[in-house]
């Protein structure tokens, strides 16, 4: 068996080891109490000697009183104990030096000073999409063309149509874009047909909620679903299943009644009317309805109403008809729906006629103008 | 003690036979786009279907699983239709399957007052699965029907 060794090394008697640690202990005690500022290490300059010329010998210094300066009261209220506990009571101050003698009343019962605020930082006024519309714009006219723009144009869009819209988004690649479309749908049963999915959240107040009887297995008008859609610009593809109404002047007005709800939800959207592309000549002799002196009439009407009510007419005509002004025989299966070739050349017409707006910082301008000076 | 071993290695392996034979998953890949153009010029269709995206799909179909898909759709004038999935399982191509007979069910509530006499083509639509594969063929006849149950077997 090995013998342990003594690992402690300089004080090796048993008293030593004993002080020690105290030793250390207290040490440590003084360095946390000056620390702490309870004590001060003695400094050198603590012990202060002079030499006494007299007798040749160093005696400690006396130290010097301290002199405090004499700092005046900021404010002596004056006033018996009584009426400085009756806060009913107003007190007197003494006169500052050189101020006014009058005397300043302190109220006690005076409610505390309110700190003014500080006014808000001015926010620019959001400037919407149909104030930077050129003063001048002719909305008689259909829009013109106009420096390209792209898919991410329509990104704050919103499309609503017939089966010709949903070609053109099936075919061109805009499914992403939100739209409102179905087969047959017209300008009436956007407000009355239940054919849009929707889920409304539970959280919705009453008053905002789509109203019990236009909902049918889960679905509600389009007119409902855009009231609670946000966009900035719409577009509409409607008109060809109408050629089949009675009474062709009930189109404009209907339509128009579709574009003032429009309006009244959103009245700052861009509304761009599509007109109602021709059919073939074949389409035109065969079908029941969808003639092509009829898809003129009602594009007449659409013009008209666009002037009316300030919206922006888009002829796609120029993309898709021949020389004889109506749509090629091999534009698709059946003279009146596009096949995808077509459909790319209508998206191509959309996005080189769109309304050119003014900036932003040019309709602030203006308005600082317009600002009277004071 | 070896004829017990033979006789044990004999019954496993008639046992793997069986298995083997039973069951319509298809364990020979298939090419969809091939599948689908063969369809296209052998099917009976009057319409000029065209390709979509796969956005364009998940908008049509609520299907974003699929591991391949290759989908024609017509101009709107028809519902003729062919669309074909590939899935990583069986499991998956069974909610598929659902899906695609949903996308029936809405062409039909859509063409119901909508160029109406195109319904027929929608009555006898082909949709089925196959294994991890899904079909749809919405067509004029049934020769659609004959490629596909040539080419997986069912």
């Amino acid at each position: 068996m090995s013998r342990r060794k003594n690992r402690r090394y300089g004080i090796r008697n048993r008293t030593g080891r004993r002080i020690l640690p105290v030793l250390f202990v207290l040490m440590i005690g003084c360095a946390f109490f000056v620390v702490l500022g309870k004590i001060r290490p003695m400094l050198p300059t603590d012990i202060l000697v002079i030499r006494d010329n007299n007798t040749g010998t160093y005696i400690p210094a006396e130290p010097e009183p301290e002199t405090k300066e004499q700092t005046p009261p900021d404010q002596v209220i004056t006033g018996s104990l009584t009426e400085m506990a009756d806060h009913r009571t107003s007190f007197a101050l003494p006169a500052e030096t050189g101020s006014e003698p009058a005397e300043t009343l302190i109220d006690l019962n005076r409610e505390p000073e309110t700190v003014p605020e500080r006014p808000e930082p001015e926010v620019p006024r959001v400037i919407g999409l149909m104030e930077r519309v050129p003063a001048d714009y002719d909305y008689t006219a259909p829009v013109p063309e106009n420096e390209a723009v792209d898919i991410t144009y329509l990104e704050d869009a919103l499309l609503v149509g017939d089966s010709r819209m949903q070609g053109l988004i099936l075919y061109c690649g805009l499914s992403r874009i939100p739209s409102y479309t179905y087969k047959g749908l017209t300008v009436d049963s956007v407000f009355t047909r239940p054919l849009i999915e929707w889920t409304e959240d539970e959280n919705t107040p009453e008053e905002d909620r789509v109203p019990e009887e236009l909902w049918s297995e889960g679905k509600i008008p389009v007119m409902e679903a855009l009231k609670r859609t946000e966009f900035n610009k719409v577009y509409i593809m409607l008109g060809i299943n109408e050629t089949g109404w009675p009474e062709p002047a009930d189109f404009p007005a209907v339509y128009g009644k579709m574009v003032d709800a429009i309006r009244e939800y959103n009245p700052q959207c861009l509304i761009y009317v599509l007109s109602v592309f021709p059919v073939t000549k074949s389409a035109s002799e065969s079908h029941p309805y969808a003639k092509n002196d009829k898809i003129d009439l009602y594009n007449q009407y659409l013009q008209e109403m666009a002037a009316e009510k300030n919206v922006f007419f888009v002829d796609l005509a120029l993309a898709v008809v021949n020389e004889d002004g109506v749509l090629p025989e091999d534009c698709g299966f059946d003279g009146i729906h596009l096949n995808k070739d077509y459909c790319l050349r209508v998206l191509d017409h959309i996005f080189t006629h769109t309304v050119s707006l003014r900036s932003e910082e040019d309709i602030r301008d203006l308005e600082e103008v317009d600002i009277p000076a004071e | 003690m070896r004829k017990q071993i033979l006789a044990t290695l004999t019954a496993v392996l008639m046992l793997f036979t069986l298995f083997s034979c039973g069951g319509k998953e298809t364990s020979t890949a298939v090419d969809l786009q091939n599948l689908a153009e063969t369809l296209l010029a052998d099917g009976k269709f009057d319409d000029a279907l065209a390709q979509i995206d796969d956005d364009t799909v998940t908008m049509l179909y609520g299907i974003d699983n699929a591991a391949e898909q290759v989908v024609y759709i017509g101009s709107g004038a028809t519902p003729e239709e062919i669309a074909l999935f590939s899935f990583a399982t069986a499991a998956e191509a069974e909610a598929g399957f659902a899906l695609a007979q949903m996308r029936i069910a809405d062409q039909k509530e859509a063409f119901t007052d909508y160029n109406a006499w195109e319904m027929p083509k929608l009555e006898d639509a082909v949709v089925k699965q196959y294994g991890t594969y899904v079909v749809l063929c919405v067509s004029g006849d049934s020769r659609a029907e004959a490629i596909l149950s040539e080419t997986f077997g069912g």
